[in-house]
């Protein structure tokens, strides 16, 4: 601020932007931390009015509801809670595939996109990249028949297989977004110096990309991790169900356990938020190039 | 010799895995929508007699104004929101690196957590808000968020701005970061007042910003259902009944999925017209919107 102003209201304005930050901060983390406190408190008390502004009596009680099956095992899934754990075992099972899927069948087809030549590519990248905006809910019922038709309902294969359709389009394209930039002198180097075309790819451009590569992973796997339109119609047992559909079946208990959600909530979110937060540069640099680009 | 181009086997994967699970299920799914099926008891070929009905149907209507009205509030509160949080983090203050990052944070919790994070604030007995705003005096008695008419779409809609406005602000951010300091100091030489340097200089640079950022947050909004199902369950009566919403309940409620399908038909199109609509607007003259 090179403007000159009289100190008071220099610092009125410091004032008001330290009140508009807080507030922000409040309205972005205020009902996480309304969860944070519910998941600490005992049921009783989070049916106190006015509702507990901190955990005034914390317990571990819920978090110990959803790990006890770890202590004693082969117990059925008895309980609410019971479900949580077989739930987050298939959501990884999953989100860890899609990952896998997207980084090397996305990874071929990024470096198609950006270093090789080959008729009607422009076609072919054009379609893949369309297909971004091809939504999902009108193709449910269509996924939901074939997989019966081939018996594959309530496997994580299915739910792998739908996803990664859709994820696919978003890979390619923050992946390309990276390769581009890795410098053309380099590839070209090693296509003189006697590389396949696909060592090139192996051990010049994906090396040189990790960021993109993680980027694209963490993308993937969030993208994966918080469907809950596939594993809904896709499954229904324990034996592939992910975790959205498991706790949003919670609601619908006799009895709903606001504690026993809060936990079980943070617990479903605390990987793909850490994971976003470990690659947040690198992910919003990768979707600006679509704003840049347009 | 002819060969299949190296570059071609390269893109054949990601190919066939759109074209069989994406390509394939779009051709069956105009199929669907031209047939009347109850599911396990056969199909009968009805022509375009779903789409007649869609015309026809009141339940439709209804769903497609409450689509479009949530999407509106979604849409604007989460654009003019994510510029202003964009503007301030912009300006420098202490901490403004956490706050940057920790603002990520709703954008990668799944739709069904953020309903159940906002359903447990918002319940009408115990929730926080109703404590908060009672201990504050704001209110005198605990108030029904999700009570009547469009009231209760109207709060889905506060919770979805909350999930989605991350996106809009970061990508401001990012856009207000990528323009040089050098326009605002010569602007400021030549008289510009903070506003007449917003208007002309940011403005105009932030467009093809704004344009992903309208993209993303009309595709989040016009597909809420997650929030729908934790949140409301499409009532009171069928006040939070989308079209996502609808299509779903017709499809594998009413088991017509035939009819279900049509009706995400048209949710689709609903989709492609506003982003024809934004990539008119935006992309002819740069000075028309905001």
């Amino acid at each position: 601020m090179s403007r000159r102003k009289s100190r008071p209201l220099r610092s009125l304005g410091k004032l008001a932007l330290y009140v508009t930050v807080a507030l922000i901060a409040f309205w972005t983390l205020g009902p996480i931390y309304v969860t944070v406190v519910s998941s600490l408190s005992y049921d009783s008390d989070l049916t106190s009015v006015p509702p507990p502004w901190i955990p005034l009596r914390p317990t571990l009680e819920h978090y110990e509801q959803v790990f006890s099956p770890l202590f004693n095992p082969g117990g059925l899934a008895a309980t609410t809670a019971d479900r949580v754990l077989p739930a987050l075992r298939n959501s990884s099972i999953i989100a860890v595939s899609i990952v896998a899927l997207n980084i090397v069948i996305g990874g071929l087809a990024g470096f198609a996109v950006t270093w090789l030549r080959f008729r009607f590519k422009s076609l072919f990248v054009g379609f893949i990249l369309m297909t971004i905006y091809v939504p999902a809910f009108p193709l449910i019922y269509p996924f939901f028949v074939t997989f019966q038709t081939l018996h594959l309902l309530d496997t994580h294969l299915a739910v792998i297989l739908a996803q990664n359709a859709f994820i696919l389009p978003f890979s390619v394209w923050l992946l390309s977004g990276y390769f581009e930039a890795v410098p053309a002198d380099i590839v070209d180097a090693a296509a003189v110096d006697g590389c396949t075309v696909f060592q090139t790819f192996y051990k010049i451009v994906l090396r040189l990309s990790l960021p993109g590569i993680f980027a694209a992973a963490v993308f993937s796997f969030m993208l994966s991790w918080n469907d809950f339109l596939f594993p809904l119609l896709l499954t229904n047992s324990l034996a592939a169900m992910g975790i959205t559909p498991v706790i949003a079946g919670f609601l619908q208990d006799f009895r709903i356990q606001y504690g026993l959600i809060s936990a079980s909530t943070l617990l479903a979110a605390v990987v793909p938020v850490l994971l976003v937060l470990i690659a947040q540069s690198f992910l919003v640099k990768g979707l600006m190039r679509g704003a840049v680009k347009g | 010799m002819k060969r299949i181009p190296t570059g071609f086997l390269f893109l054949l994967p990601c190919l066939l895995a759109i074209a069989i699970f994406q390509v394939y299920p779009l051709f069956y799914s105009f199929w669907v929508t031209l047939h009347s099926d109850i599911i396990g008891r056969g199909t009968k070929f009805v022509g375009f007699q779903n789409y007649v009905s869609l015309v026809q149907d009141p339940n439709v209507w209804h769903s497609l104004s409450l689509t479009l009205y949530y999407d509106v509030l979604v849409i604007v509160m989460s654009i003019l929101g994510g510029l202003g949080v964009a503007l301030v983090l912009n300006e420098p203050f202490f901490g403004r690196r956490l706050v940057r990052s920790l603002i990520i944070v709703p954008w990668a919790m799944s739709e069904i957590a953020c309903g159940l994070v906002w359903g447990w604030i918002l319940n009408p007995t115990y929730g926080w808000l109703n404590g908060l705003l009672y201990s504050l005096g704001v209110i005198s008695e605990y108030v029904s968020w999700f009570g009547n008419g469009l009231q209760a779409l109207t709060t889905v809609s506060i919770a979805g701005t909350w999930s989605v406005m991350p996106i809009p602000a970061l990508l401001f951010l990012s856009g207000l970061q990528s323009i040089s300091e050098e326009l605002y100091d010569s602007a400021k030489i030549d008289g510009a007042n903070a506003f007449q340097s917003f208007w002309h200089i940011t403005r105009p640079l932030l467009t093809p910003t704004l344009l992903v950022a309208l993209v993303i947050s009309s595709m989040y909004a016009s597909w809420t259902f997650g929030l729908i199902w934790t949140l409301t369950g499409g009532g009171p009566g069928s006040y939070t009944t989308t079209l996502s919403w609808l299509g779903y309940s017709v499809a594998f409620r009413y088991s017509k999925p035939g009819y279900g399908t049509t009706i995400y038909y048209l949710g689709s199109a609903v989709m492609l017209i506003l982003t024809f609509i934004y990539i008119r607007v935006l992309m002819r003259g740069r000075t028309v919107f905001l």
